[in-house]
């Protein structure tokens, strides 16, 4: 029983990379250049050149997932880019609802 | 005994409810740092959180607000105001010359800041005593006040500001009537009395509530069933529905922006390649074929203003020597023969969102009558914009949520360099008058500025401007105090639950 839980323990983690890997992939399918979709109505050039560089936008795919992922890693999952606060602190806001209901 | 107190405590709970105000909002906002924020619906957040320098009222006047007066330097580069006295921020500290210095800083120079355009001919910026303020402009620049009345405008603690970084946002701390007490996102922001407003007499309730609540069914439904007390953005549809329900009052604002077609007359290398973008007459036979009021009627259930410049006819700052033109089939026709095109064809491209395709499915029905072809391109919002801004488009149906000062619709639209210029448009007269508009303080002498440059713009037709939206707002009739003012912000000053 234990030697099971421990191949099943040992499967998620190759199974969570590839997923991740899926999901990061997945959004870099959507149309647009996310700076501009952030920068608002006036497209300020200085504003988007201050969000490309802060999400990394202008760095190849690989090197951006390796940021995000090492944050991942880190416990740092972001910030929501809809009202920048922390993603971790969003989902602690909610977890408990999910987890006691 | 329990059903004493059962009354009591239902008593308490209305009690309770009535000092409380929610307003069910169409978007969640964006970030609450008047410096980074770019969402119109933050806007109605922050004017319960964040006093501004000035206000506008429903003219459109420019009113004050933490300034009480203001007076520009004789070569018009100096703008010097006076600060109301007395005024704190909601952590008690005190609002000053200094503070409002630090603020216009942080604006100008602020990582990400959206302000920075707003704000660009601000060279510095002096606190002459601690209740007057000289801002130093490199260029005259007259929209500078109408900046003042937006989040240019808000000042906001600079302890706070300081000790928060750019993680602000999530705690802001301004000087409005209302201080910040939490955000759930995509639930709720609650907002509680700030009790040393400098202006408390006006306020008379103890928190206002913000629900975003995307879908307009939902939220027309919360509002009838009593969750909500107010809210913005009725659908029109729903408008004949709601007027006969004596419960609730609706209110209407020509909003300041508008909706129009951009054609790309000189963007790229495509506007030559098409008789739209390359001959004026094709435009002329465009717009000539086109029934603004029947567009209004069908696209908009009736909820619009027709229009053709980049501010209303109600405003006082709209050209008169250029009317709106009667739809003319026959002579839209006939110039297309003028420049030896029967039946012209180009791309209309459209952002997906639905008011968006319900006019260009219009404008293809009533444009294909004189002769045109026209194909309608749905694209996504972010990559149409990419699209415009690359110039890979013909036509483009494109929004403006709209400035208080005229410039804020033109300039950045018409004039050579400006920044949003998608048409490609330039024309030097009318750059120089705009330019000449931006130095000029005398209304008189600034409606004959705009009214030449309505009578070019419209001849050359780089955008043809459509129809301006009517702001919808549904109430509880017990609501009184409000104010349409043409921003389309709820001032809560003098909001009150009869």
């Amino acid at each position: 029983m234990l030697n099971y839980l421990l191949q099943r323990l040992a499967t998620i983690v190759p199974t969570l990379f590839f997923v991740s890997i899926l999901i990061f992939g997945l959004q870099q399918l959507l149309p647009g250049d996310p700076a501009i979709a952030l920068a608002g109505e006036d497209r300020d050039p200085n504003v988007v050149a201050f969000l490309r560089a802060k999400f990394h936008l202008d760095e190849p795919l690989p090197v951006r997932y390796w940021y995000w992922l090492s944050g991942v890693l880190h416990g740092d999952l972001g910030d929501s880019v809809r009202i920048q606060k922390p993603v971790s602190e969003l989902i602690a806001e909610k977890l408990p609802v999910t987890l006691l209901s | 005994m329990r059903k004493l107190i059962f009354v009591a405590l239902a008593t308490l709970a209305a009690v309770a409810n009535a000092q409380t105000l929610r307003i069910g909002l169409a978007e969640d906002p964006d970030i609450l740092d008047p410096t980074m924020a770019r969402t119109f619906v933050g806007r109605i957040v922050f004017a319960g959180l964040c006093d501004k320098l000035f206000d506008l009222d429903e003219k459109l006047n420019i009113v004050p607000q933490l300034a009480t007066g203001y007076e520009w330097s004789a070569d018009n580069k100096a703008l010097t105001i006076k600060l109301r006295s007395g005024v704190t921020f909601h952590d008690g500290e005190k609002l000053d010359a200094q503070a409002v210095k630090f603020n216009l800083e942080r604006h100008k120079n602020m990582q990400g800041s959206n302000r920075r355009g707003e704000l660009a001919p601000v060279s510095s910026v002096d606190a002459v005593d601690a209740a007057t303020v000289r801002i130093n402009l490199s260029a005259p620049f007259a929209p500078l006040l109408a900046a003042l009345t937006d989040r240019a405008g808000m000042m906001v603690s600079p302890k706070a500001a300081q000790a928060a970084g750019d993680k602000f946002g999530a705690h802001p701390v301004c000087s409005g009537p209302f201080r910040f007490v939490e955000r759930v996102a995509q639930d709720r922001i609650v907002l509680e009395r700030f009790p040393n407003y400098w202006n408390k007499d006006e306020i008379h309730f103890n928190r206002i509530v913000y629900l975003p609540i995307v879908d307009a069914t939902v939220r027309l439904a919360n509002l009838r069933s009593g969750q909500l007390d107010f809210i913005e953005r009725l659908a029109p549809n729903d408008v004949p529905g709601l007027k006969s329900d004596s419960r609730f009052k609706i209110e209407r604002i020509v909003e300041i922006g508008y909706q129009g077609i951009t054609i790309n007359t000189g963007k790229s290398e495509m506007a030559q390649k098409n008789p739209l973008g390359k001959d004026p007459r094709v435009r002329e036979a465009f717009e000539l074929s086109l029934d603004r009021d029947a567009i209004v009627k069908v696209a908009m259930d009736g909820e619009a203003q027709v229009g053709n410049q980049w501010v209303a006819p109600s405003n006082r700052y709209y050209g008169k020597s250029a009317p709106i033109p009667k739809r003319n089939v026959e002579r839209a026709k006939q110039l297309l023969k003028e420049a030896g095109v029967t039946n012209p064809s180009f791309t209309l491209m459209t952002p997906t969102e639905s008011g968006a395709q319900r006019v260009a499915q219009v404008v293809q029905a009533m444009a294909k009558d004189a002769g045109f072809d026209v194909k309608i391109q749905s694209t996504e919002f972010a990559t149409s914009l990419n699209l415009a801004d690359k110039g890979q488009f013909e036509a483009y149906v494109l929004a403006w949520s709209g400035r208080a000062d005229p410039d804020g619709n033109l300039q950045t639209f018409i004039a050579c360099k400006g920044p949003l210029n998608t048409s490609g448009y330039c024309n030097p007269q009318v750059d120089e008058a705009i330019e000449k508009a931006r130095t000029t303080l005398d209304p008189g002498q600034l409606a004959k500025l705009y009214d030449a440059v309505a009578v070019q713009v419209t001849k050359d037709r780089p955008i043809v401007y459509l129809y301006h939206r009517h702001w919808l707002w549904a109430h509880s009739a017990k609501l009184s105090g409000l104010r349409t003012i043409p921003d389309g912000m709820v001032r809560v000053q003098g909001l009150k639950m009869n």
